[in-house]
């Protein structure tokens, strides 16, 4: 992990031959810093395998070696990286080494234009960097999955603005989302947690479908996204200004500032000050309803990373948000009185703070060895209308990690590391009904879980890669021991094809009210039919990766499959009837034995760099979902089975100017259905009634930048072909009745939307 | 799919718009540096290219020459050699400003060893 930040490559080095036989090795160490920019890496250590023979680069991350005869591996070594060695041929005098913070263990060529690129570790793991991120409006996590399959994004409701992720065609409760490698989005922040990440304070997203790494937890059935924010010590820009307006009336600010803390020590801090707005109500469809919620958001951050001599080194950051959403009918004022002669509204109120600190500790005679610590803090609080019911919940939770990573044996192919972990949730929710006395819903529920993990990666000759885990976690809320075994391959063909395989179990803690509050936007009642258990999957992937040569850059080809198959699952029934979800498990009392629920996810890629500076990504998914809903297996509701993409970037020389279009398709989807016997009469009009299926529908996005010395301007149109879903409340005209239903999105909601926007930003060199 | 069609015709004349407005009549200067290696062309290449005037630019981190391609009727030669100036390196007999220099990494200035001069216009 963290420690397994690894070194990612080594370019670039330009061979001077001449003399046979060569004295010193000369070179740069540096890493990619925001915007692909390239920064140096002080106080990385080089040493040559099996020798007392090292040096530290310099502040300008220079460094200068003897040469060993005999000795061709240099291991480089940096605290927030993983150490890796690089082959270096006798004859070679210098060598330009450059860090990359992907989790990987050997090295691949990045073009520092690239908006994306895989990872060489053993799970299959696909980056956007910080350019790539730029294509998109970007104005939060949400938006930045536009250019790529493996991620789908949706509105969750047609009210709230709430926007939520799949992967493997299951929801995105089902995706554990890591901020550099500590468990961040969870709980409370399900629901609109994507949108409490801005996007200009990341600096590379990491997308692993499947089973993933057991170092950060029993969850993650579908797979793991890893946020990197930008970081103090390696980030290039001195300031960041970022303004951002749209047609529909919202606004965004972003200021970064990064400065040094001390004169003498490394210590360095970075501020993230983040502010939204929604200001215009806005009623396109004409249903009486606000088609985006009215928001204001400030999130800010402060975070500082240190270090101490080549001992120790630490990132700390500190977290706060506020945000305010106000949605529903046009009329709707949140001071009004609660009753059903109102305007219905919704209003929620979130506060969040996050502190998390992670430090590591270096052995010196053992330059593999490491020792690292997590420690996170959360605490959430919500207050929420949701038209007569009132939700309100609070959350805190406490993370710690402990990890040791070591490596060994003669060509240090043995890679293991191991951990401790405790994770403590404790999670208070009141869902009351107004006038309704009978359907109060109250939790006040402690999770407290213990765990330790161990993982060993094996390679042999640098072609395969083997890397088993296991880790075992009591759940005191259930007294139940989970047992998580994972394993991953790697098998590296030739220089450009690859192979991976894994296969694992992942388990989940289902909080229902709190990860379905859109279903809190329709007058469907909530049922627990049972008491819930622990969710259990396994899931089982493979992917082929080839990369190839083109005028442009290295090309890369990518086909992956996963299967996901549930033993058991929270199932949030919407399929029975129209006025209320059953919750219950798989295979619980309700309907009898063999319900199933499974996922087969198949995606191929190509990205193309077919001349200079254009890319073109063309992409195809196929989802197969089935879940047994209402007594009936059948495909889970509002998912597309067929997604594709048509992905154009073009930039001219120096980046001048960036041209970026996204094309994306959308099949048919499956929409929840009545029972025939329980439909009523009036259901049969059509603003209460949904048709089996959705039409098909496409998305057109485009963007053009234009860079100045410190200035960039960026204009851009979202859903450009203008599709909308025509009717996305069931039962608008009457919100307090029986059909009102506001859960039921298939498409955007609003149609075509410009911006503008600009950036300034001042670099330190 | 038709309005499609007529975004992506329309989005490929911006393109080549953009593209066709580069070329017209140019010069060429080629000014001795103190700059060395990559480093200084990391800097450069976020500057020289959006000097006024100035559509492209080649360096050689072995001789320090820097070649800049500019539109005569928007700038001149003495005002490219001051931006450079302005940024610390010397240029042919203008001195970089002493501050500025102060600020440049040390790295930019640290001799590279002989060797043929790489392709190197920070545009690739």
């Amino acid at each position: 992990m963290k420690k397994q930040l690894f070194i990612l490559l080594c370019l670039g080095f330009f061979i001077m031959t001449t003399q046979a036989q060569v004295q010193t090795l000369k070179g740069t160490i540096t890493e990619y810093g925001e915007g692909g920019s390239m920064s140096p890496v002080s106080g990385a250590s080089v040493q040559w395998l099996g020798t007392n023979i090292g040096a530290f680069s310099d502040a300008e991350g220079r460094f200068e070696i003897t040469r060993v005869s005999s000795v061709n591996r240099l291991i480089v070594r940096y605290i927030t990286y993983a150490n890796d060695t690089i082959e270096v041929p006798q004859d070679q005098e210098t060598l330009n080494i450059v860090l990359s913070s992907a989790n990987s263990l050997q090295g691949v060529e990045v073009s520092a234009r690239e908006g994306s690129y895989i990872s060489i570790k053993p799970i299959l793991t696909q980056i956007t960097t910080s350019e790539g991120l730029r294509r998109a409006a970007c104005c939060n996590l949400a938006e930045s999955f536009e250019g790529s399959l493996s991620v789908d994004v949706e509105y969750a409701d047609a009210v709230s603005g709430a926007q939520q992720i799949a992967m493997l065609g299951l929801s995105g409760i089902y995706t554990q989302i890591l901020l550099e490698n500590v468990p961040y989005i969870r709980l409370l922040g399900n629901q609109f947690g994507l949108g409490f990440v801005p996007g200009s304070w990341m600096d590379a997203i990491s997308v692993s479908k499947g089973t993933s790494s057991v170092s950060n937890g029993f969850e993650g059935i579908t797979g793991q996204i890893n946020l990197d924010y930008k970081k103090p010590e390696t980030n290039k820009e001195k300031l960041f200004l970022n303004l951002y307006g749209n047609t529909m009336g919202s606004a965004d600010v972003n200021l970064n500032t990064r400065f040094p803390m001390s004169k003498t020590k490394p210590v360095y801090g970075l501020l993230l000050l983040h502010a939204n707005s929604q200001m215009a109500r806005l009623d396109n469809n004409k249903d009486g309803f606000m088609d985006l919620p009215l928001t204001k958001q400030l999130n800010s951050m402060f975070r500082i990373d240190y270090r101490y001599k080549e001992v120790m080194e630490g990132r700390t950051m500190i977290g706060y948000l506020i945000e305010d959403r106000v949605g529903g009918q046009m009329k709707y004022d949140p001071k009004q009185e609660l009753n059903m002669f109102n305007p219905y509204g919704l209003h929620i109120k979130t506060n969040k703070v996050d502190l998390i600190t992670k430090n590591g500790f270096m052995f010196k005679d053992h330059h593999h060895r490491s020792i690292g610590t997590i420690l996170s803090f959360n605490f959430q609080d919500n207050q929420s209308i949701f038209g007569m019911r009132l939700y309100n919940a609070e959350q805190v939770s406490g993370y710690a990690n402990i990890l040791y990573s070591d490596r060994f044996g003669a060509k240090e192919n043995h890679r293991v590391g191991m951990g401790l972990s405790m994770q403590v949730d404790y999670l208070r929710e009141i869902l009351k009904t107004l006038q309704v006395s009978t359907s109060h819903y109250f939790q006040n529920k402690k999770e407290i879980v213990p765990g330790f993990y161990a993982e060993y990666a094996y390679s042999i000759a640098e072609k395969f890669i083997v890397m088993p885990g296991f880790r075992v976690d009591y759940h005191a809320y259930y007294n139940q021991m989970l047992y998580t075994p994972r394993l991953h391959t790697k098998w590296q063909i030739s220089e450009h094809n690859a192979v991976r395989a894994s296969a694992g179990k992942a388990y989940r803690v289902s909080n229902v009210i709190a990860e379905n509050l859109s279903l809190l936007v329709s007058n469907r009642e909530f049922n627990f039919v049972e008491d819930l258990r622990p969710e259990e999957a396994y899931n089982v992937g493979a992917s082929y990766v080839r990369t190839f040569k083109m005028k442009g850059g290295q090309s890369i080809f990518t086909v992956d499959y996963h299967y996901t198959h549930f033993v058991n699952q929270t199932i949030v029934d919407m399929d029975r009837d129209a006025h209320n979800i059953y919750v219950y498990n798989l295979n619980g009392g309700v309907n009898g034995i063999l319900n199933q629920s499974y996922s087969h996810a198949f995606q191929a890629e190509l990205i193309m760099l077919p001349i200079d500076r254009f890319e073109i990504t063309l992409a195809y998914r196929f989802n197969d979902v089935q879940m047994t809903t209402a007594g009936q297996l059948q495909q889970k509701a509002l998912m597309s089975p067929h997604k594709a993409l048509l992905n154009l970037n073009y930039a001219t020389r120096y980046n001048k100017w960036k041209f970026n279009t996204t094309l994306q398709y959308n099949s048919k989807m499956r929409l929840p259905k009545l029972d025939p016997a329980l439909v009523q009469p009036e259901q049969e009009l059509p603003q209460y009634r949904l048709d089996a299926q959705s039409p098909d529908y496409f998305i057109l996005n485009a963007q053009i930048t234009r860079k100045h010395k410190q200035w960039e301007f960026y204009i851009g149109a979202e859903n450009m072909l203008n599709y909308k879903q025509e009717m996305p409340i069931l039962g608008y005209d009457n919100p307090f009745g029986p059909q009102f239903d506001a859960s039921m999105v298939y498409a955007p909601i609003t149609g075509i939307m410009g911006y503008v926007g600009m950036r300034l930003t001042l670099r330190n060199h | 799919m038709k309005k499609l069609f007529i975004l992506v015709v329309l989005a490929a004349f911006g393109l080549s718009t953009a593209l066709y407005a580069q070329s017209s009549k140019k010069q060429t200067v080629t000014i001795k540096t103190n700059a060395c290696s990559s480093k200084s062309d990391e800097i450069f290449k976020e500057i020289i290219p959006f000097l006024k005037g100035v559509s492209s630019y080649q360096f050689c981190e072995h001789s320090g020459n820097l070649t800049v391609t500019y539109n005569p009727k928007k700038t001149d030669e003495a005002t490219i050699r001051k931006a450079i100036a302005k940024l610390g390196f010397d240029a042919d007999d203008v001195k970089g400003d002493p501050v500025a220099r102060k600020k440049l990494p040390q790295e930019c200035f640290t001799p590279v060893k002989k060797g043929s001069c790489k392709h190197s216009c920070g545009g690739h």
